[in-house]
């Protein structure tokens, strides 16, 4: 069967870390149902078909739109799809939450099974998340912590498969599985029906893994991917650093970029060609966390990675 | 000779959560503080490993000990956490905890040790005074004698556990607080201990809600410990603060009018607020500590601070000396 | 964008001081931002000196090695050209020696129609149909027009119109809100000194809205004369005086007018914008306008953020599909 000329196999969603300037300092899009309206509008503008954003959203959408479902009506006025992924940014830690640790397993599942509930009113693609606690907490890391890790996961995903969403791991370069062997090995004790794969470009590349080539060992298994690009690459102990990596690692203050970048670290055309290789159908997310550090501007950002997204990576594949 | 002590608020170098982490950006913002002519940063509770100046266990976390702290201040010209402010709703990710009430006698044993944990390191980073959220809002629950007697034990408690640190503890009473109700605040203050528990005077907060700082001061002269000097460019007229999820309709988003912006730092455009006259009005309450500069939340953090510095050096610092010669 | 009209977007407001968008990666991000949104011609505004290098096609030239390397810089974005470009002769150029020349001295005119002529040139030369030009200067820096002044001013256009037509360029008289050419009348009278085969009007709906004039009224009347359009809005109208306040520039436009105005232009869609932009599109469409409608936002805000804006308005208001 032959497509139409204009159907397309990849959409692309925009992941909410937006910062834009208030009378009072930097707000997010979550400050007032006008700020929310002008972040909408602008990720249309420039072609985005639907939006990504973190499962703490969630109060705020009880409180100022009625519920997840009120919210993305409000998402739909504004002529996006739909909200495709949300990320479950858990609060990881050895006492109460930590993957490694089957003491904590009832705990995380009791909290999915709750999540689940809440957002069971729209529907959802992926519930992402970061498979492990932050490195300095897991480590030493061993096959035995990575096999409880996934036995874990695969419960997780059990329950999510219940709602008809995909568990999904994104594997940030300071979390315990982050390297190229242990994110096999994790892999190789999940169950593909309930664990799937989040490629995010950025950091993988930091972590030292090539993300085209984990995706393509993959890709059977991938379901979303984060697109954003990075300049530098984790060295020394800035994965382990204490006590926090993502924004104190002392060689680095920013390692996100939006795609596009100049000196970006992400093959973007190669990461596409294996998209196409792979006729991967569905969402790609794209995001740039923290593009307003040192001057940047998330609008710009925005705008600049949707036209790499068109003129170079949709002259790949669409 | 008077007491008096400036220092400055931290609060408006952090408008988000991700904001204000790394060390860098700590010592930025008090190389300009002290250049702006202020002696002592005011922290504010906060929690997680992107809260490295929010509570004792992150400040060790992030400079070895308290101590470490206490050098690196020192290295950019600050002497001293003179307060930190601490809101017992906010949950704890060091301790596991949930947000606990003054108003809940289950909590009030949680309140009273996290109190004292800011205490004892607050006492060794040079402060005095332990700024605490004295009430829920008031969209929340009412001021009825029940609820004010449960503060009044809570705090007064509070009180008594960080004097042995040599802290006081000082009431914050913002313009969503249920104390602001009728003359809720005036019983409480008579139902605490006054050699436990004082009043943080913000001189916004009291703006917005329709209440003369000075007036609060000549009434209460030995009650107020602690003084915040803080501009408002609105007033809440239409008692506002009484809708439901206050914090967001009214604080963040301004209410029916769309308030731009409540707060401000002293010395800004059309500040609603006298701090020649509130300064004079302390200094004939023979008030003696710290009066710690705030915006709350700046455009443009840095240059608020030097705005303040201006209002410090040129107006409030002649007023203070001129009384020093006289007394 | 694919539309009966022809859509552009004005650069202007990425340059908001002397010593920004000079470096070609800056530029480059706005350019791919104004054709990620769908705009693939640009308006470009004269400047002087290295940090204006958009702003002298002998600057320009110095930057990307002629007409043919600023296009190829312009392609590797995916903008495809530039629409127009806005020069005022009453501002000074290092480039001439700092002169400071008015359209309202007949001693000045053959050194400003000399000047124009490499802009018309370059503008030939990488395909710009518009130079949109200031036609005469602020009315705060001068005596009030004479009875001979507006023909001496329509004099020194037409004299440009016909050097830039002997290029194959349009000239365009741009009206702006503080310019001594001030009420409906005077443009009526300087649109009447100038040869409409030479000589345009640059039709700027939010200066008009400022200046008094009601922009869709206007363009009914003078359709046959508007041959380019500045489309952005404002909230706020001179309250009739404004303008000839000393120093307006700074005064009025930038110091709020006595009244705290602390920002006279608008994106589309803004709450409380004073232009009917619906309106004024039907208009042009009404009339088959067929010259570029610039979308432009000026020093407002946050360009990215506006000119985002922008396109959502015309994507889901004005029914404008994106290309």
């Amino acid at each position: 069967m032959t497509r139409a000329a204009d159907e397309r196999r990849i959409k692309w969603s925009y992941m909410d870390h937006w910062r834009s300037n208030g009378p009072a300092g930097p707000i997010d899009q979550w400050h007032s149902h006008r700020s929310m309206s002008s972040f909408l509008k602008q990720i249309k503008a420039v072609g985005f078909d639907a939006m990504d954003t973190f499962d703490f959203r969630l109060w705020q959408m009880y409180g100022d739109y009625g519920g997840p479902a009120k919210y993305q009506e409000m998402v739909q006025d504004h002529g996006l799809e739909r909200i495709v992924n949300i990320f479950h940014a858990a609060d990881y830690d050895v006492r109460n939450y930590a993957p490694h640790l089957p003491e904590t397993h009832e705990n995380i599942l009791e909290d999915f099974r709750v999540t689940m509930g809440h957002w069971s009113s729209i529907e959802l693609d992926n519930i992402i998340v970061m498979p492990a606690t932050l490195y300095y907490d897991m480590e030493p890391i061993t096959e035995d912590k990575l096999k409880i890790t996934a036995e874990l996961w695969n419960k997780v995903g059990e329950i999510t498969a219940g709602y008809g969403v995909r568990l999904t791991c994104h594997h940030e370069f300071f979390c315990g599985i982050q390297s190229e062997p242990d994110i096999e090995t994790f892999y190789s004790y999940t169950d593909p029906e309930y664990v799937s794969l989040f490629v995010d470009t950025a950091q993988h590349c930091i972590a030292s893994v090539d993300p085209v080539a984990l995706y393509r060992r993959h890709a059977h298994r991938v379901s979303g991917f984060h697109f954003k690009d990075t300049r530098n690459i984790a060295t020394g102990d800035d994965h382990r650093h204490r006590p926090d990596s993502e924004i104190m690692a002392p060689t680095t203050g920013k390692w996100f970029y939006e795609m596009g970048t100049p000196n970006g670290l992400v093959d973007f055309t190669a990461m596409m060609t294996a998209v196409r290789d792979n006729e991967y159908q569905g969402w790609i997310t794209v995001e740039h966390d923290k593009a307003n550090r040192y001057g940047g501007d998330y609008a710009e950002s925005t705008a600049v990675a949707r036209w790499h997204a068109v003129n170079v990576l949709e002259k790949i594949y669409r | 000779m008077n007491g008096i002590r400036w220092g400055y608020a931290l609060n408006q170098w952090k408008p988000q959560f991700d904001d204000f982490v790394r060390r860098e950006d700590h010592e930025r913002a008090l190389k300009t503080i002290s250049i702006a002519g202020f002696d002592g940063v005011e922290l504010t509770a906060g929690t997680g490993r992107w809260e490295p100046l929010g509570n004792p266990q992150q400040v060790v976390a992030n400079f070895g000990s308290l101590e470490g702290f206490r050098e690196f201040m020192e290295s950019c010209g600050i002497s001293a956490v003179c307060s930190w402010f601490y809101d017992p709703q906010q949950r704890s990710m060091e301790h596991l905890t949930g947000p606990l009430s003054p108003l809940n006698p289950a909590d009030m044993d949680g309140i009273v040790a996290k109190a004292e944990w800011f205490a004892r390191a607050l006492a060794e980073l040079g402060g005095s005074v332990l700024l605490v959220r004295a009430a829920p809002s008031a969209w929340e629950v009412p001021p009825d004698d029940d609820a004010l007697n449960r503060l009044a034990e809570c705090w007064s408690r509070v009180g008594n556990a960080t004097m042995r640190y040599g802290v006081r503890t000082a009431l914050h009473v913002d313009f969503l607080s249920m104390l602001r109700r009728g003359d809720a605040l005036e019983v409480l203050l008579a139902l605490t201990d006054p050699s436990a528990v004082g009043l943080a005077l913000d001189t916004a907060e009291m703006t917005v809600s329709g209440i003369d700082p000075c007036a609060v001061i000549k009434r209460h002269p030995r009650r107020v410990w602690h003084v915040q000097f803080k501009d408002a460019l609105a007033v809440d007229d239409a008692e506002e603060y009484l809708q439901s999820h206050a914090e967001y309709a009214v604080r963040q988003r301004g209410g029916t009018r769309e308030i731009p912006r409540w707060f401000a730092e002293p010395g800004v455009d059309d500040g609603r607020v006298d701090f020649a006259a509130v300064t004079r009005v302390l200094l004939d309450a023979g008030y003696s500590g710290w009066i710690v500069f705030e915006s709350d939340q700046s455009p443009h953090p840095a240059t608020s601070a030097l705005h303040g510095g201006y209002l410090l050096q040129r107006e409030l610092r002649p007023i203070v000396a001129a009384e020093s010669v006289m007394s | 964008m694919k539309d009966t009209l022809r859509w552009a977007y004005a650069l202007n407001q990425w340059n908001i001081r002397m010593d920004v968008f000079v470096r070609h990666e800056d530029q480059r991000r706005a350019l791919k931002t104004c054709s990620a949104l769908g705009f693939h011609h640009v308006e470009l505004a004269a400047g002087t000196g290295r940090w204006d290098n958009l702003g002298r096609p002998e600057v320009i030239e110095l930057n990307h090695g002629g007409p043919a390397g600023f296009l190829d810089f312009l392609h590797g974005c995916s903008v495809h050209g530039v629409s127009s470009m806005y020069w005022d002769p009453g501002q000074p150029a290092e480039e001439e020696g700092w002169a400071f020349r008015s359209t309202r001295n007949r001693d000045d005119h053959a050194a400003i129609v000399e000047s124009a002529k490499p802009f018309a040139d370059f503008l030939a030369a990488i395909g710009t149909e518009q130079l949109v030009v200031r036609p005469a200067g602020s009315a705060w820096l001068q005596p009030p027009l004479g009875a001979d002044d507006v023909k001496t001013i329509g004099e020194v256009w037409n004299a440009v119109g016909k050097v830039a037509a002997a290029a194959g360029v349009g000239v365009a008289l741009h009206y702006d809100c503080l310019s001594a050419v001030h009420s409906a009348d005077e443009v009526g009278q300087l649109l009447a000194a100038t040869d409409p085969a030479l000589v345009g009007f640059a039709l700027d709906t939010a200066e008009l809205t400022i200046g008094g004039i009601d922009p869709v009224a206007f363009y009914a009347g003078h359709a046959d004369r508007v041959t380019h359009v500045h489309l952005k809005d404002t909230r706020y109208a001179d309250t009739g005086e404004e303008y000839r306040m000393p120093g307006a520039e700074t005064t009025m436009l930038r110091g709020g007018a006595g009244r705290r105005i602390e920002r006279w232009f608008f994106e589309l869609g803004t709450e409380g914008g004073l232009v009917d932009v619906k309106a004024f599109v039907a208009t042009l469409r009404e009339h088959d306008y067929p010259g570029w409608v610039v979308v432009e936002s000026d020093h407002g805000g946050n360009p990215a953020e506006l000119a985002m804006l922008n396109s959502w308005y015309l994507q889901h208001e004005l029914g404008v599909a994106k290309s």
